[in-house]
């Protein structure tokens, strides 16, 4: 069964904008998919409808084999949580913990799973000391970690998360990747992630899918994307700083011929290992 | 030649004169709080809190046995003092309750400043409405030199019994604010059954007030830093750049409120119960008490005044 | 301007109370029902409430006098949520001031009535009368704010006069309301100022935000209606098709006549009543300067030379004018270049 399926899915604003046309997206369960594209391209009115919150013009959206229509919102926004930008816009409880409890309030559970589903999805993020902190006294880092820990405590099966390394220190930025790769591998919950932030994107990210002016221009695995570098650039995106590198280098100084472009620093040590290894047995 | 002044013009015009007179003594001080303030804020830029103004309960001082006192409790022993407090005539009586509530401000160790701010404010008003009573009634008392204006001993009593009045209800109601925080307020006014809707409101307000100040304050700086506020500026540009400012605002929290509505809804809200639970403890014996003795001081002060005991 | 504790008597205190909940009960029970439709109603009417309040503590320069003070905001909340929530919000922003030192708890009420009812319902109802008679938008929501603010001070005045001076009620409501003019009148040209700078910016960036609240939940912006992305095209003006639109002259020539006209009122009438002046007759320079023949006929010529007079001087300076200021019509052409 896929996650995430849509068929033709079309939306146009009330004025008569097209936001995205014809859209064929499949998701694996299990995955974790970057989604990146330009300004304006219409990743967030596309990820607003695998969780209902908008309604195709045309066209389908399959969530865990069920389509998405009007009668079942409640079981689908259970199953696929959605974390905003902005946490602010989502933290708006007096204490982290009342806002963590808001979601399985809304399912209407029983008060002692409420309580426990609370504090597992505290611990998971983290923040078990800050639980009676009013959301405006924390800090950038901890405010992310609380609205995720917001829309774990639903148990999801999908987490969609907007832009969550924007706006934060490098230390903490990557404290919350790894918190995201940790409720992928070991909680198994299927992410998409929507980012600018090309350099982390192969950190994580099992599939890349790219998105222009309302339509996927391209999906796959991340090597299969990036070596594609004409499309990149032609949406306005660019190869990660490492990749880039190789390929001055490819062009240039004629090192790397044909090879696939390294994207993570590990790949790319590996790589200047061998070509040094290759050079010495000269 | 001044007959025509005589009657009730008196009134207004002496209401217009101590409005400017106050006015621009107001003016002076304010500048000069203006210009110490520019001095020390030169020397410690801090750019955190800058809605201090805002919060005026900090949160950290729940020490003293006032603060703990449950909210309800206060919140009626406030209510029934302050309507208590109107209908005394007697002026003794009336200054009790003044000098209780400060000297409990003092004792209670909570921050002073918005106690004596709120009275300056209640002060100002009653000063005028003492002033304007003091030329009506019927038994000259006194006539100011020059321009025959009489003082009527009428109006001297009504001016003072004001003007007291007006000090007294002001003190209880700045003590109960000052010792109270507003989430407890709150819960205590949910348990009086006020609709959960204006609660939920008043909550998200209180959330959301910091947020939308400090953009403001962005707003503000980015504007000044093209001298939108400068001398040169006419009053009326000033005026329209601040309009813009409170146009951005209000743009802005319109489309913050789609986002957080979104949030809502994603998260599974429907729209049919409370965003926000209230919860009180269950009363002790304690509270019931000096409720109870707060309310009977009041009546005895109130029957003592009309001579019934 | 509010009322802080004390001031009113305890029957009048709990007689505003009493109407004031009134009105405050309506609104809570049309915001949980619009809540259960579209539950991001919530949201919006706290936020723009939030927005309201940040306005309503603003110290702001006043004109004329100098000072500082803060902008109602009574006006443009209509404007934007509505005068039935514009009640609602004001109940919880009168709240939040008493913490800050504004106003009072025992007279919630009574400027609850004053600022959230009087001041909206007018408010707004001098906008939309605006807007139907053709103005632009900041004229009327200028004009929506200045009579809303001096409404408000009205209400303030007769609420004063009841309580303290039930015996002479229509006399001392006069004097409160002529002892409040001097500093109340700068007020609202603050008001009159922010309020159309505020609403403008809001009709050239997001005009739906003027018009959301009237269309009842079904148009209310949930979900359907997100945010654009940003439009960095220089601002326009979004052309009224209906309405018949006054040009910058026309609209000064208006408000200026009006003022003047107000003025002129307000002094006649505080001359007759007041200082006890006396009114008709035939004007004296009229009488001494030896056109007293236009008398004998009938006492309505005084009117008729006054009015012909005045006809004829606006019809030769209204002709004369374009051409003596086209360098002024260049300047704003230029201005409009740049």
């Amino acid at each position: 069964m896929k996650a995430i399926e849509t068929i033709n899915l079309s939306y146009t604003y009330p004025d008569g904008t097209k936001a995205i046309e014809n859209i064929n997206f499949t998701l694996e369960k299990g995955k974790n998919i970057a989604l990146l594209g330009p300004n304006g391209a219409g990743k967030s009115t596309l990820l607003h409808h695998f969780n209902g919150l908008l309604m195709p013009t045309s066209g389908k959206v399959n969530v865990l084999g069920k389509e998405v229509t009007k009668q079942n919102l409640d079981e689908i926004r259970q199953k696929v949580g959605l974390v905003f930008q902005d946490p602010d816009d989502q933290l708006f409880a007096r204490t982290v913990a009342l806002d963590v409890a808001f979601g399985p309030t809304n399912l209407k559970l029983s008060k002692t799973e409420i309580e426990q589903r609370v504090q597992w999805a505290l611990e998971v993020t983290e923040l078990k000391g800050l639980a009676n902190k009013s959301p405006s006294n924390l800090s950038g880092g901890q405010k992310r970690r609380a609205s995720i820990a917001g829309v774990l405590a639903m148990k999801p099966e999908i987490i969609i998360l907007d832009e969550p390394m924007s706006n934060l220190d490098p230390k903490t930025s990557s404290k919350v990747l790894k918190l995201l790769l940790q409720l992928n591998k070991e909680l198994g919950i299927t992410l998409i992630i929507a980012t600018h932030d090309v350099d982390l994107v192969p950190l994580f990210a099992d599939e890349i899918c790219i998105l222009n002016k309302g339509q996927i221009v391209m999906q796959g695995p991340p090597q299969e994307v990036f070596a594609n570098t004409e499309l990149i650039r032609s949406v306005d995106l660019r190869l990660p700083r490492i990749a880039h590198l190789f390929e001055i280098l490819s062009k240039k100084n004629q090192l790397l011929m044909d090879k696939q472009l390294p994207l993570t620093i590990g790949e790319a040590r590996k790589e200047i290992l061998e070509m040094l290894e290759a050079g010495n047995k000269h | 030649m001044f007959e025509w002044l005589y009657g009730d013009p008196v009134n207004g015009m002496l209401m217009t004169i101590t409005f400017f007179t106050f006015l621009l003594i107001g003016r002076q001080l304010k500048l000069r709080k203006i210009a110490k303030k520019q001095q020390t804020d030169q020397s410690a830029h801090s750019t955190k809190q800058p809605s201090q103004t805002d919060q005026p309960y900090n949160q950290d001082l729940d020490k003293s046995p006032l603060q703990r006192l449950d909210a309800r409790v206060k919140l009626i022993c406030a209510i029934f003092a302050a309507f208590s407090v109107i209908v005394l005539t007697n002026f003794e009586y009336l200054a009790i309750p003044i000098v209780v509530c400060l000297v409990l401000a003092l004792l209670s160790r909570a921050p002073l400043k918005g106690y004596f701010e709120r009275l300056l404010f209640a002060f100002s008003i009653a000063i005028v409405v003492f002033v304007v009573q003091l030329f009506s009634g019927s038994h000259i008392v006194a006539t100011v030199p020059y321009l025959s204006w009489h003082i009527y001993q009428e109006g001297i009593s009504l001016g003072v019994l004001i003007f007291l009045r007006v000090l007294a209800a002001t003190s209880i109601l700045n003590l109960v604010i000052t010792v109270t925080p507003m989430e407890t307020l709150l819960d205590a006014l949910a348990w009086f059954r006020v609709p959960s809707v204006l609660l939920d409101t008043t909550m998200l307000m209180w959330r959301y007030i910091s947020v939308i100040s400090e953009e403001k304050t962005r707003i503000q700086k980015a504007q000044e830093s093209r001298c939108g506020y400068t001398k040169s500026v006419s009053i009326f540009r000033k005026l329209e750049n601040y309009g813009t400012v409170g146009g951005m605002l209000l743009v802005k929290s319109f489309d913050r409120a789609i986002k957080v509505g979104n949030a809502m809804v994603s998260r599974g809200y429907t729209g049919t119960s409370s965003l926000f639970s209230y919860s009180t403890k269950p009363l002790q014996k304690k509270d019931i008490a000096i409720c109870a003795i707060v309310i009977a001081a009041m009546i005895a002060l109130v029957l003592l005044n009309f001579n019934i005991i | 301007m509010h009322i802080s504790d004390g001031i009113l008597s305890l029957q009048w205190s709990i007689a505003w109370y009493a109407l004031a909940v009134i009105f405050v009960g309506i609104g809570s029970w049309k915001i949980a029902r619009t809540r259960k439709e579209n539950p991001a109603y919530m949201s919006i009417l706290a936020l723009m409430g939030a927005a309201v309040f940040v306005i309503s503590v603003w110290h702001i320069p006043v004109p004329v006098t100098g000072s500082s003070s803060h902008p109602n905001g009574t006006a443009l909340s209509s404007i934007v949520i509505g005068p039935l929530a514009t009640a609602s919000i004001c109940s919880i922003v009168l709240f939040f001031q008493a913490f800050l030192g504004h106003g009072g708890i025992t007279s919630l009420g009574a400027n609850l009535i004053s600022l959230g009812v009087v001041g909206g319902f007018v408010g707004i109802g001098v906008y939309m009368l605006l807007k139907k008679l053709g103005a632009s938008i900041w004229l009327a929501a200028g004009l929506a704010g200045f009579i809303g603010d001096l409404s408000t001070y009205a209400t303030t005045a007769l609420q004063l006069a009841l309580s303290l001076n039930p015996n002479s009620v229509p006399q001392h409501w006069e004097i409160y309301m002529l002892g409040y003019l001097p500093t109340q009148i700068p007020l609202a040209i603050l008001e009159f100022a922010f309020t159309a700078a505020a609403v403008q910016y809001i009709q050239i960036h997001r005009p739906e935000i003027l018009k959301w609240w009237r269309g009842g939940p079904r148009l209310s912006p949930m979900v359907r209606n997100l945010p654009k992305a940003v439009d960095l095209s220089p601002p326009t003006n979004r052309p009224n098709h209906r309405r018949p639109k006054f040009d910058k002259f026309t609209k000064y020539v208006l408000l200026t006549m009006t003022l003047m006209l107000a003025i002129m009122l307000v002094s006649t009438y505080v001359g007759v009543n007041v200082f006890g002046g006396k009114m008709g007759g035939t004007d004296s320079a009229v009488a001494r300067g030896g056109f007293s023949y236009l008398t004998h006929y009938t006492m309505f010529d005084e009117y008729i030379v006054f009015s012909i007079g005045g006809a004829c001087g606006g019809l030769l300076i209204g002709y004369i004018l374009p051409s003596i200021f086209s360098r002024t019509t260049r300047k704003e052409e230029e201005k409009a270049d740049v």
